[in-house]
């Protein structure tokens, strides 16, 4: 299922940029700032790197912003989840591409 | 509610979005995308609401997968939450890093990026099987 979800390209690039700066805390507007994906892109993929418990998220502190703004949700990859994703990136890297990768594999080996 | 709002149209299109979410996910949702659309301006505010309704669905099916949440259950199996995983070797496809081996967990997935015998604990029989099994030919 996570091997699955790293296959995406959005998730890729995601975790991309999460991994740039690990102990940072990001929120979604800097995501989609520095993958240039579609908000609505980000929100499915954040959601269920949450849910594999690979990252960590919560509400910034009330003081953090100007009185009357929303808050905002920061993003945080949490340490099992910086390894985890570290493996699955390189495997998917490393991967053959799509359907035309797999053939050029099969008929190498085939 | 006080402080900026997102103009009515962004309004409009994000009410939508945030009711096909789960119940208890709702206000979680309607706060993010709402601190989201505050942070852009007018036409893009539009622009944004519309790439929530998009992919409000694919949100949705992320928030109910059940899998995700049994393959957390199963990855924490006592003995990885104890520390001793249980790894496996496997040849690393980078061209750069010749030789160089990763290993995961068999039961959580969890990647090692240090040598194994670095690990406390690190069960030598899983290590012994790998080479056995690579020496001979495995892959």
């Amino acid at each position: 299922m996570a091997a699955n979800l790293v296959e995406s390209r959005h998730t890729q690039v995601i975790l991309g940029s999460l991994i740039a700066d690990p102990r940072r805390r990001h929120h979604s507007a800097e995501i989609r700032s520095a993958t240039g994906l579609g908000i609505g892109a980000i929100y499915p993929v954040l959601a269920r790197l949450e849910a594999l418990q690979w990252l960590d998220s919560g509400w910034e502190s009330p003081s953090g912003r100007e009185q009357g703004w929303p808050r905002r949700r920061f993003y945080q990859l949490s340490t099992d989840g910086l390894a985890l994703a570290r493996g699955a990136l390189a495997s998917a890297r490393a991967a053959p591409d799509g359907a035309v990768g797999r053939l050029r594999q099969a008929g190498e080996t085939g | 509610m006080t402080g900026p709002r997102p103009n009515p149209v962004a309004r409009w299109l994000v009410w939508p979005a945030v009711q096909v979410l789960p119940r208890d996910h709702r206000d979680r949702y309607r706060e993010e995308f709402r601190t989201e659309l505050c942070e852009l301006g007018g036409p893009g505010q539009v622009a944004a609401a519309a790439s929530l309704l998009r992919g409000c669905l694919s949100l949705r099916y992320a928030l109910l997968d059940r899998r995700l949440a049994a393959q957390v259950t199963a990855r924490r199996s006592m003995r990885c939450r104890l520390g001793r995983h249980d790894y496996t070797g496997q040849r690393d496809v980078d061209l750069d890093k010749e030789h160089h081996m990763s290993y995961r967990c068999r039961h959580c997935g969890r990647y090692y990026e240090r040598t194994p015998d670095e690990e406390e604990g690190f069960d030598i029989e899983t290590l012994r099987r790998n080479a056995n099994f690579f020496s001979s030919g495995g892959l």
